[in-house]
């Protein structure tokens, strides 16, 4: 039996209506969404972060605002655009280990086991093998803030993850490398479930709907006014 | 009441509130420092605050020990007893741990406030608690301990310059006895009084993380805020650093 880990029924905010979506272990999907504000608003409201106006969000089949703050938050982790929510006061390395240092998830020996098992997956010409390691995240391109928290999960290994607009504004290489990256972390972690919010429609021309493989995509409507 | 006056006191108390509220957090919050990287940053706080202030506050501290030793002894004469009195009262109690407090205001005050706030403004505060990252635990834990730890210790070694090199350097200047004058000043100090001298250093050191941190993670997300933080920090730290002083002076009569 597949187990449901998140779920929204008829929720409306401010910024969209209508969401309704079924998270299950070890599933892809996508939300489109119109603006950074929407998307935002909708991260919010899945992680329990914004009440929304109606509607209810569920974790593992408990209202979200059921759970301890520090327990919900350990089941869950975000990938931002800006900045991909790296610490610009901590060295790359650092960064990347700290949510699982932090959450004692893993002994110091695993963080590293599973931060060289990651970093293996990438190609010798990548940003990430130039001794980028021991710099500050603000002399990494955008392409390699965002592989850098998505590496970041993957030394985490939450229940799961959910990325603000990770795929835009990139193509070519880039974008077939965040997408193998996530694909690695699917199989390593078969419950892991991934919840890409995407801003723009989705068309059958996008050059990433073939490769993300939905199982189920959501369009969220703009609320009425 | 005027709407201006309303305003000015709303932010006074605010500003209060927001700075207890910090130190009842972080001092509610203390097994945070189980955790491997809060107990890094607290490290790191203990190293600039304490550890990289040190050849500053030596400089200060020579050059204060020296001054006062030689103006104490062209004002009250060469008895000791009024001599070493007045260095313990003036200098070691009230003078030095305040301008310790000072240097460190205005070096890690002002960085932890900017630090903050910048922080805030790129919304990495925001990412950490999406990555399940307590920021009162990560990053108000280990600022205050650090303070708290390394402030007491810096201002015990200004003291120990002051009272050990400032005689030594003005005894080239002006005639000073300096076995009887060191065994006067060291059999003077009693466990009360230097009990109370930990309890208000620490109290100095509570102050200056506490009105830092509130300083730089209260700010509205804009980049002009940046360095207004760190003013703020000063400005506001200064204040409190000379209440707390005078709140242990009345404590002390």
């Amino acid at each position: 039996m597949t187990e449901t880990l998140a779920s929204m029924s008829r929720v409306r905010t401010t910024a969209f209506q209508g969401a309704e979506l079924r998270l299950e272990a070890g599933s892809l999907g996508v939300v489109t969404v119109t603006s950074m504000e929407q998307g935002r608003a909708f991260v919010d409201a899945l992680m329990g972060l914004a009440p929304p106006e109606e509607g209810e969000v569920r974790l593992l089949g408990q209202s979200i605002y059921d759970w301890p703050e520090s327990r919900r938050l350990a089941l869950l982790a975000e990938v931002g655009h800006a900045g991909g929510g790296l610490v610009s006061n901590l060295k790359v390395w650092e960064n990347l280990c700290l949510p699982a240092l932090f959450h004692q998830s893993a002994t110091p020996d695993e963080v590293e086991q599973r931060l060289s098992e990651a970093l293996n997956r990438l190609p010798n010409q990548d940003e990430w093998m130039q001794k980028r390691l021991f710099a500050l995240p603000d002399t990494l391109s955008s392409y390699a803030v965002r592989m850098g928290s998505l590496i970041r999960c993957a030394v985490l290994r939450p229940r799961l993850l959910i990325t603000e607009f990770l795929l835009d504004d990139l193509d070519g290489e880039a974008l077939e490398r965040l997408l193998a990256m996530l694909e690695w972390m699917r199989i390593q972690q078969p419950k892991l479930a991934v919840l890409l919010v995407h801003r723009g429609a989705i068309e059958s021309g996008d050059s990433t709907l073939p490769r993300l493989r939905p199982d189920w995509m959501i369009h969220l409507e703009d609320p009425t006014p | 009441m005027r709407p201006a006056q309303t305003h000015v006191l709303g932010s006074i108390i605010s500003f209060f509130q927001l700075t207890a509220g910090i130190l009842v957090h972080a001092l509610t919050h203390l097994d945070a420092l189980r955790r491997r990287p809060v107990m890094e940053v607290t490290f790191k706080q203990i190293y600039f605050t304490g550890i990289q202030a040190l050849l500053p506050a030596s400089f200060a501290a020579v050059a204060i020990g020296l001054t006062m030793e030689t103006q104490l002894r062209a004002l009250l004469g060469s008895g000791i007893e009024l001599n070493v009195k007045m260095l313990k009262l003036v200098v070691l109690r009230e003078f030095a741990p305040l301008f310790t407090a000072f240097i460190v205001l205005g070096r890690s005050g002002a960085a932890i406030a900017s630090e903050l706030a910048a922080m805030k403004v790129q919304g990495e505060i925001r990412g950490l608690y999406l990555m399940g990252i307590d920021p009162g635990e990560y990053l108000l834990v280990p600022r205050v301990v650090g303070c708290a730890v390394a402030v007491p210790v810096l201002i015990f070694y200004f003291q120990a310059i002051v009272a050990g090199m400032g005689p030594a350097l003005a005894s080239m200047i002006v005639e000073i006895d300096l076995g009887p004058y060191y065994q006067a000043l060291f059999s003077s100090f009693t466990v009360q009084e230097l009990l109370l001298s930990v309890t208000k250093n620490t109290c100095f050191g509570l102050v200056i993380a506490a009105t830092a941190c509130s300083s730089g993670i209260y700010v509205p997300p804009s980049r002009i805020w940046i360095p207004q933080a760190a003013e703020l920090a000063v400005m506001r730290g200064f204040i409190l650093l000379l209440t707390t002083d005078v709140l242990f002076a009345l404590l002390t009569l």
